[in-house]
């Protein structure tokens, strides 16, 4: 116990005193303050960042396919503070999971004959038994046979100036009874815009009416026929981009900007229609609908706008977040694994000597004139870039230079007489290297740490910015990577898309800098003359 | 008698002069610094030997072969009775208990990272002689033989928070704490401040008094050695010029070398008489000593072409005074 009590860890003691020179560094604390907000950031990347870095989907619940979670190429949405007109993402219909009766009273329905058709909500239906809308048609065989319809209406206000980029209509249905060729259901879609003043500019060429003072535009969409039941639920979606989407394809290209030419008040409806040419037998046909929701898509998203993947845009500020991440564990890893390599190398070359040293000091030289970009490529291209691969191959070309280092300082050391002092009582090499030549060395290893951290980190960069990026995960070399290979940069302009490479150029060059001003202040610290030059 | 606890048989060490590849390629001839040629001499339990010499003749060199720190060239050291030269490591390690070193610079010899706890429980550790509690009694015990106390407020200290002259004591309490028999004090005050030198010096005498440990004193210093020194052993360029008791040595000096030392140390009473012996010139460099005497090119008293053809082997003038001079033979 006595013993304990005086055993001090040399290590713990010569970090204490270490920092109590730091803090004097200006430079080092405006490092380390840098570097401790990327660390906060990488670590609450899941809180920071809205959405999922590499595919992203629209938050909710959609049977049919998840759907994306932006248009490709948005601008941030705070555009619209610097006076430009933006369209943002819209959810058209509140509680579209009928998961509620409420839901019901927002639609307005209309049926051409009440006496057949009728609509009622059913609480235990729907897909995920938690409510749903049912229509019920039924005809008694002594009743004459006809067409009877359902109309669903939900008014909405499109609040933007700009038209939505695309629109995505959900609906999942069940339909059962005496559904046959001869009495078949019919499911089509409709927008109405009620227009105030008419646009200028604006060739409309389809049906309108007059309600109230306003004339509304009607644009009737696809139809859906079915002839024999569906069941069980059948979930789809409609998309704007979709060759069919107009009732008469002909009559407009760009769907969203014809539809939704402005802010204004608009109306989805959903038609039913039973065409009952059944004859004198009792029809009964119940057609059951839920989740119906209009996804409409604006050009403008989040912190930092989209980035240009045709299938699944990305939130750029998350990618940003968890680009983080990325580049902290690569440069941290590379930095201890390369280090530790170098130190251990360094070590043993330096205190063993002869052959060992000659040996290794000339690897070292081998691997130091290959040229390392080229080899790195290489190497990443051979191993397959995942992230684990990239640390092995930064680690591996990057010990070289400090094992050099350590290498001369421990011949020095060797020299020194509390070496011989060791010796003389009966000391092993592997006791000395640990107790006397090591702890001398620490503070050599911080430093070195500091410094080779952001020449990993832009390696990294480096590699993914060249196409050689783990695809699961995102980071910042791999954003300005994206915008390389999505042409951007040429056909838009690149002022137009700053959003998508200055920020992790911003993101990349500050987490290096700070480990250099982290590396100055070490310097300062070791090197006490650099301090009178200031 | 006492027992010889250490004989060295023509003890000899020749450093190889590294050159670059090309030199090396062009001649094949090897250089070498004969820091150490053939030397002989014993030290007896409980003696105080004293090696002196200028700087560059081959003290340190010695005292270093002696704890193994480097290999000899040639020759033997009979650490009672067993040649230590022709032993393995794991063979000698237990012996290094026995056989320990004071460094000349205490500002070099201590780790500068560990502390003073940590310094003096090393030895124990290594040898694995003590465990746990008894570690601490012991260096606490050793912290108060080398006097300084109390031992807690040493413990935690780091060399750099302690003076030269407690640097040293820390170093001896290292040598001393596995118990020794045989200690090479190497320079040991040299780089201490005047003040504090006699009372590290009489510290380390009292010591090897209690403790019974025989001491190869090296020193430049022929006035310290003759204090401190039961026998003294006179060095120039790697051999032995004259070896006696210090008191012979010192009043009636045989070599001429010897005499140019003496003559060169300041007399407290300005009226005793001394032959005025000067010599003139650097040491010659080691790697191509002089042929023959290697002090022929300096002696004040050359004569003539014996001193240059032939070396002078050590022979016994009167009781235990051996000198190696052509001047008695
Ligand atoms: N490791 C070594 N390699 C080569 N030469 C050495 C080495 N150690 C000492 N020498 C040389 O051996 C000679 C004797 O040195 P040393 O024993 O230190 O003398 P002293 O201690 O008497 O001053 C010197 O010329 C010195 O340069
Ligand atoms: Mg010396």
């Amino acid at each position: 116990m006595a013993e304990r009590r005086v055993k001090t860890s040399t290590l713990a003691a010569g970090l204490k005193g270490f920092w109590f020179q730091f803090r004097k560094s200006k430079r080092g604390m405006a490092g380390l303050f840098i570097l401790c907000i990327h660390v906060i950031v990488a670590l609450m990347a899941p809180f920071i960042a809205p959405n999922d870095p590499i595919r992203p989907t629209w938050p909710g619940y959609f049977p049919a396919g998840e759907a994306p979670l932006a248009f490709m190429m948005c601008v941030p949405s705070w555009y619209k503070y610097l006076g430009r007109e933006v369209s943002e993402n819209m959810e058209v219909i509140d509680g579209y999971t009928f998961a509620s009766e409420q839901a019901l009273q927002k639609w307005n329905v209309a049926i051409s004959q009440p006496t057949r058709v009728s609509l009622s909500y059913n609480p235990t239906g729907g897909t995920l038994n938690d409510g749903c809308i049912e229509i019920t048609y039924s005809r008694q065989a002594n009743e004459a046979a006809g067409t009877s319809s359902i109309r669903l209406s939900y008014r909405f206000t499109y609040p933007y100036k700009a038209h939505p980029q695309r629109f995505w209509i959900h609906a999942s249905y069940l339909i059962n009874g005496t559904v046959s060729p001869s009495t078949s259901v019919h499911v089509s879609f409709s927008f109405f815009r009620e227009d105030a003043e008419p646009l200028a500019n604006y060739t409309y060429r389809g049906p309108t009416y007059q309600k109230d003072s306003l004339l509304v535009y009607e644009y009737p969409l696809i139809t859906y026929d079915f002839y024999s039941p569906v069941s069980p639920w059948r979930h789809m979606w409609t998309r704007s981009t979709k060759r069919e989407i107009f009732e008469k394809p002909w009559w407009y290209r760009a769907p969203e900007a014809k539809i939704f030419p402005t802010s204004g008040n608009y109306t989805f409806t959903v038609d039913v229609t039973f065409n009952d040419q059944g004859g004198a037998r009792t029809q009964q046909v119940k057609v059951y609908l839920d989740n119906l929701q209009v996804l409409l898509y604006g050009n403008a998203y989040g912190l930092l706008g989209t980035d240009a993947d045709p299938a699944a845009p990305r939130d750029l500020f998350s990618s940003l977040i968890y680009g983080s991440r990325v580049s902290i564990f690569v440069g941290l890893l590379v930095a201890l694994i390369s280090v530790t390599i170098g130190l251990t190398i360094g070590l043993t070359a330096g205190y063993i000597g002869g052959v060992v040293d000659e040996g290794l000091m000339r690897f070292a030289d081998l691997l130091m004139v290959l040229p390392t970009l080229p080899l790195l490529i290489v190497l990443a291209y051979i191993l397959s870039p995942s992230i684990w691969n990239i640390v092995m191959v930064l680690s591996f070309l990057g010990w070289m230079g400090f094992s050099r280092n350590i290498r001369s300082v421990t011949l020095s050391l060797r020299e020194r007489s509390f070496v011989e002092a060791a010796k003389v009582v009966g000391a092993g090499r592997f006791y000395i290297i640990r107790k006397h030549i090591f702890p001398n060395v620490v503070p050599l290893v911080y430093l070195a740490l500091s410094l080779s951290v952001p020449g990993a980190i832009i390696s990294e960069a480096s590699l993914s910015f060249l196409g050689l990026f783990d695809p699961n995960v995102m980071s910042w070399g791999r954003m300005i990577n994206e915008f390389n290979g999505s042409g951007v940069a040429v056909t838009k302009g690149f002022s137009d898309y700053w959003f998508w490479v200055i920020p992790p150029g911003i993101a990349i060059s500050s987490l290096a800098i700070s480990f250099i001003l982290i590396g100055y202040a070490l310097d300062e610290i070791l090197n006490p003359k650099l301090r009178m030059r200031r | 008698m006492t027992e010889t606890i250490l004989k060295v048989e023509k003890l000899k060490k020749w450093f190889p002069i590294t050159r670059g590849l090309l030199r090396s390629l062009f001649s094949r001839r090897e250089l070498y610094v004969r820091a150490v040629d053939e030397i002989d001499f014993e030290i007896k339990e409980r003696e105080i030997f004293g090696l002196v010499g200028e700087s560059g003749s081959g003290k340190t060199t010695t005292g270093r072969m002696l704890v193994r720190l480097i290999e000899p060239t040639s020759g033997k050291i009979l650490y009672r009775g067993k040649d230590i030269v022709s032993m393995s490591d794991e063979e000698f390690k237990p012996l290094r208990k026995k056989l320990q070193m004071i460094f000349q610079d205490p500002y070099e010899s201590l780790n500068p990272k560990m502390t003073v706890f940590d310094i003096l429980a090393e030895p124990l550790r290594v040898q694995n002689v003590a465990h746990g509690d008894e570690i601490y009694e012991r260096v606490c015990k050793i912290l108060e033989d080398v006097e300084l106390t109390p031992p807690q407020e040493f413990l935690q200290r780091y060399p750099h928070e302690l003076s030269g002259g407690q640097r040293q004591r820390v170093a001896t309490g290292r040598a001393l704490i596995l118990n020794p028999e045989f200690i090479v004090a190497d320079e040991p005050v040299s780089m201490l401040d005047v003040s504090i030198r006699a009372e590290v010096l009489n510290l380390m005498l009292q010591l090897s008094e209690t403790h019974g440990i025989a001491f190869l004193y090296i020193t430049h210093d022929l006035a310290l050695a003759r204090h401190l020194c039961d026998t003294i052993a006179v060095m120039y360029l790697g051999k032995i010029m004259e070896l006696a008791s210090a008191d012979s040595l010192i009043k009636e000096p045989l070599h001429p070398y010897t005499k140019a030392l003496l003559a060169a140390v300041p007399v407290p009473d300005p009226t005793s008489k001394r032959a005025e012996v000067t010599i003139k010139g650097e040491i010659p460099s080691p790697v191509n000593p002089p042929s023959g005497c290697r002090f022929h090119t300096r002696c004040p008293q050359f004569i003539g072409e014996i001193c240059k053809k032939e070396t002078p082997s050590l022979v016994e003038i009167g009781s235990h005074h051996y000198v190696a001079c052509h001047l008695y033979r």
